[in-house]
This record gives C-alpha cells, sequence and structure tokens, in this order.
C-alpha cells in the first residue's frame, strides 16, 4: 500500500524504533508490526535505525593514552585517616549513602528549617523587648482609663501601663496590702507592677509620666516602690492558712480571698477590700513570685496564664481584667521569676529550637559525604 | 600487559575478582593494580565515547579508579566491571553536566588517527576507508546528540548493558532508558540522513 510523505509524517517513529530495538509486545507490536508493512518509509527507518544499532555496537574502542595504575604514593595519599572515616560512611554497616535513605537530606533541612524559625520566634521577642523599651513613649491611654490603648506594646510596659491603669481607676491598694505600708512610703499594691510607675503613687496625672525607660530605671532601684523587687514579697509564703485561688477565675478583683493567699506573710490581715487594685497586687505578685507559684495547682496555673493572655488584649481599666493584665508579663518575655514554668516555657523553645537547627544540619552534613564518598 | 588468570591462579574472571578485591580490601595495592590492568581499557573506552575530551575522559578514568579504592571496603560482591562501570559512568555524566553548562568544540579528538579502529593486514583498501568513514560519521553524530541519550546508547549498543543496569547506573526509570535509547536511535539517523549508505549493506 502507497502511503504519502504527508501521511509518513503522522506516523509514530518511536513506535518504530521501538520495534527496531525488538521492545514492544502484544497489541504495541502488533500495530508497530502493521505500520512497518504498510509504510515503506517507516519500513526503511526500521531498517536504518538496525543498522545504525549494529554499526554502534563494532565502534572501535579508543585508545587509552596512559596507565590508570595507582603508585603507592597515590595509595597512602587515599589511606589518609579523614578519608577512611569518610569512607566508612559509606559502608554497608553505615548504609546512609543508599537510597532508602534518601530522605534524610530533605528531612535535615526540613528540621533545620524549624529549628531556625523557632529560634527566631524564641529570640526575636526579647530583642524587641530592649529595642522597644530604649524608645518607648509615655503611655497617655491609661489617661483614659484603658491601658490597651497605650502606644507601646511591648509586654513589660504593657503591663505597667495596665497596672498604672488599674491604678488610675480610683482604686487605692489599702495599708494592709503590703510591707511598703509600714514604711511610710506610698502604698503601692503589694506585688503589683503597677507601683513600678512611681507617678501615679504620687498621684500625678498621665500627661506628667516620665517615659517608660524612666519607669523601669526607677523601678529597678532599690528604694522604689516595685513591690516585685522588694525582699519580703518574694518570700516563701506559708500556704496553709492561705486558700489558693486560681487567678483567671477570680471572680472579683481585689477580693479579700485572693489577697491572703499572697500577703499573708507581709501584712497580716488580708485588706484589699477598696477594689481592684488590691487583686492586681496579688496577681502580679503571684506571677512574679515563684513561691507563690509552685502553690498553684498545674492547671490552676495554666487557666491563670490562658485568662492572663486573653485578657491582655481588652480594656483594663476596671475589674479583674485588670489585675490579670498586670500579671501578664510575668508569663511573657521579661518576666522575673525563673523558676515559674511561664519562664521555663520561654527558655524551652530556643533550646528545643536549637536542638531542632543541630539535628537537621547533621542529618543533612552525613548523608551529603557519605553520598559523595560512596561516588 | 601481564597475564592475570596466571597471576592469580584463577580462570574465571568473577573468581579473579573476588580474590583479588579480597586482597585489594587488605591493604595489597599490587592486587588492586591488577584489577585496574584488566578493566581500565573497558572504562576508557565507555568514558571516552561519553565525554567529549579524551584528557578529561583520562582524569574521569583515573578518579574512578580512585574512588574505587578508596571505597573497596562499599564494595558488596556482584560484578567488578559493573561496579567499575557504574563508578566511571557517574563521574563521566558529572562532567557531561558540567560541560553542559560550558559547551565546547565536540570530540576535537575525532581528528586524532588513534581513533581509527586498528586494520589488519587483510582489510583491503576500500573497505577499511569505508569502516573509516562510517566510524567518523557515527562519533560525529553521536557527539552531537544530547548526553542522556548518548550515555544509554553507549552503555547499551556498545558496552552491551541491559536497560534495568542502564536503569540502574544512570538513576533513571527503565522506561526512560528505553525512550532515551529510541530518541537516540532517531536523532542519529537525522544527522546521518545524507550518509546512511555507508551504513546499508
Amino acid at each position: 500500500m502507497a502511503m504519502t510523505a504527508n501521511a509518513h509524517a503522522a506516523h509514530d517513529a518511536e513506535l518504530v524504533a521501538g520495534l527496531a530495538a525488538g521492545d514492544p509486545s502484544g497489541s504495541a507490536r502488533t500495530a508497530a508490526e502493521r505500520l512497518v508493512a504498510a509504510c515503506p518509509r517507516c519500513a526503511g527507518l526500521r531498517a536504518d535505525l538496525v543498522a545504525i544499532a549494529a554499526a554502534t555496537a563494532v565502534l572501535p574502542a579508543p585508545v587509552r593514552p596512559r596507565d590508570f595504575r595507582l603508585t603507592p604514593a597515590d595509595a597512602a595519599r587515599l589511606r589518609s585517616p579523614w578519608r577512611r572515616w569518610a569512607g566508612s560512611l559509606a559502608q554497608p554497616r553505615f548504609a546512609f549513602a543508599q537510597p532508602r535513605f534518601a530522605f534524610a537530606q530533605p528531612l535535615g533541612v526540613a528540621l533545620a528549617t524549624m529549628g531556625l524559625a523557632g529560634l527566631l520566634v524564641g529570640v526575636l521577642p526579647s530583642l524587641s523587648v530592649s529595642v522597644g523599651s530604649s524608645g518607648a513613649a509615655p503611655a497617655p491611654a491609661a489617661a483614659e482609663g484603658s491601658a490597651s490603648n497605650a502606644p507601646d506594646s511591648t509586654p513589660f510596659l504593657k503591663s505597667a501601663t495596665d497596672a498604672a491603669g488599674a491604678t488610675a481607676a480610683g482604686k487605692q491598694p489599702g495599708p494592709g496590702d503590703a510591707s511598703p505600708a509600714a514604711s511610710g512610703e506610698p502604698l503601692p499594691a503589694a506585688g503589683s507592677l503597677a507601683p513600678t510607675n512611681p507617678s501615679l503613687a504620687a498621684g500625678l496625672p498621665p500627661e506628667a509620666w516620665p517615659s517608660a525607660a524612666a519607669v523601669r530605671t526607677t523601678a529597678a532601684t532599690p528604694d522604689s516602690a516595685a513591690a516585685v523587687t522588694q525582699p519580703s514579697m518574694a518570700a516563701p509564703v506559708p500556704s496553709e492558712s492561705a486558700p489558693i485561688v486560681p487567678l483567671g477565675a477570680a471572680p472579683m478583683a481585689g477580693s479579700a480571698t485572693a489577697t491572703p493567699g499572697f500577703g499573708a506573710a507581709d501584712a497580716g490581715p488580708p485588706a484589699a477590700s477598696d477594689g481592684s487594685a488590691g487583686s492586681a497586687a496579688t496577681a502580679a505578685g503571684a506571677s512574679a513570685d515563684p513561691a507563690t507559684t509552685a502553690q498553684m495547682a498545674p492547671t490552676e496555673t495554666a487557666a491563670a496564664l490562658q485568662a492572663a493572655g486573653a485578657e491582655s488584649n481588652t480594656a483594663a481599666s476596671t475589674g479583674p481584667g485588670t489585675a490579670l493584665q498586670a500579671r501578664q508579663p510575668a508569663a511573657g518575655v521579661g518576666a522575673p521569676g525563673a523558676g515559674s514554668p511561664a519562664a521555663n516555657n520561654s527558655n524551652v523553645l530556643p533550646l528545643l529550637s536549637g536542638l531542632l537547627l543541630l539535628a537537621g544540619i547533621l542529618l543533612f552534613a552525613l548523608r551529603r559525604v557519605a553520598v559523595r564518598t560512596i561516588r | 600487559m601481564q597475564d592475570l588468570s596466571a597471576s592469580v591462579g584463577e580462570t574465571d574472571p568473577g573468581q579473579r575478582d573476588a580474590r583479588l578485591i579480597e586482597r585489594a580490601r587488605h591493604g595489597d595495592l599490587d592486587a588492586f593494580n591488577q584489577l585496574v590492568s584488566a578493566y581500565q581499557d573497558q572504562l576508557f573506552a565507555l568514558v571516552a565515547r561519553m565525554v567529549p575530551d579524551r584528557d578529561q575522559a583520562s582524569d574521569v578514568v583515573q578518579e574512578a579508579f580512585f574512588s574505587a579504592f578508596r571505597n573497596l571496603a562499599s564494595f558488596r560482591g556482584g560484578s567488578v566491571k559493573s561496579w567499575l562501570s557504574r563508578i566511571a559512568v557517574n563521574g563521566a555524566m558529572d562532567l557531561q553536566r558540567a560541560r553542559r553548562r560550558r559547551p565546547v568544540q565536540p570530540y576535537p579528538e575525532l581528528e586524532d588517527e588513534a581513533w581509527q579502529p586498528p586494520s589488519g593486514p587483510e582489510s583491503d583498501p576500500e573497505r577499511r576507508v569505508l569502516e573509516v568513514e562510517r566510524t567518523r560519521a557515527l562519533n560525529d553524530a553521536l557527539a552531537r546528540i544530547a548526553p542522556d541519550q548518548r550515555t544509554s546508547i553507549v552503555l547499551f549498543d556498545v558496552e552491551g548493558y541491559d536497560y534495568a543496569e542502564i536503569a540502574e547506573m544512570t538513576g533513571v526509570s527503565l522506561g526512560t532508558v528505553k525512550s532515551r535509547i529510541h530518541r537516540g536511535r532517531l536523532s542519529l539517523r537525522v544527522l546521518l540522513e545524507g550518509r546512511m549508505e555507508l551504513f546499508r549493506g
């Protein structure tokens, strides 16, 4: 049967090539043979391909230009300790170069990426705190009684302004709240971060507050009213007589039941009958004080932390949210109390991330060295 | 070249190679060099068809033997020739990949008479000229097809490996090997379009 050139152009040349190599079987072979029988040009193509394959098979071997035998110097160089070690990676007992361990390289990359991301997540917030605190502006929002509107969003300052908001809302702590009351100083809320801003204790309007950096500096001085730095607040608390109240579940800020749990050693009878400032003192002090935190059951601590996190975004002018917000930074980055679970959590993430990063790099490098060695 | 079979007292190449490998693993450089002597011609012929430059082909073969010596412990039995060929093919493919980024004039050594087939005294001049022309045309065409196709064709048609062995050596599927060979032959046929009379009859 005569076929036109156009018809041949539509034929499957690779099928003919497969037939020339003897590859196709079954229906494919039948189709190829039918095609070759029907199209003379396909038949010619098949004959040419067979001839080319035959000629390729008898190609003369190129002449070797030199001798490739190893000299003793080559052998000594190839037997160096490093080479031996690298070669051992490719040995069957190590097997790390085998194809079934091909996943090791991408897995190593993934682990290293996760570790790097974890490190960034764990380290960047603390960096932002240290950077942000130097240029922080006063918190004018506190004047409106809403600390959540403060321009500075760093955890430390937020807590300070939150607590400040609580205090500015007209909640003055009672005289029995904390030991500073006995020394005649302006009465801070016991254990609260609110007193770290002396302007509040002095009754200054928010516009007259010093900068946040100044607030922090003041709070760090031994003479300041910052209750968190006072030894009496960090002292172990006898817990027998003090009912432990879950902070996140405290129904009423400044309730008398919450205060003794913290201040029993400091001020005797529970005070804070005047509102949420006492509760703020208790909540913040409890978080800052490892002993007090340790008294809390794990579930209670978790609930308290969760509540603190949930309420940190709400207006904190009054009510229990004030107290809990003041405590929130204690669970965050810059909190004191290294033994607290919150502090442990902040340390665990970078540690785990570093381990992940290290493991990923190791995995990647081992596989790479093993593969290159076996070649 | 010395008679290797006599030197190790073996007639079967497989047994001979196994004994030599075992001795080389224990630090016997002479045993390893006997393996080199046995396979260096084949390895160079294989690599020289894959790598356009003779000097580079020599380097690849030398590096393949270095690599084999370094990794004697990783040899797990089987054909020593296949093991050495796999190492050399890997080296040649690496070089091809590198050359793809820096293309050069392919096969300048085609002008080298050392590439031409050895002629016996029984060859008549006309036939010899025909063979020379055919070899030159085929080498030229082989140098112009894709490196992957060239490697598969050399391993299949010249070295005689089957599809599965080539797939293992080159790290691709069996279907890919077949496809490369078929397409490579079709490409050769296109390149040899005007000179097919050298191959017919």
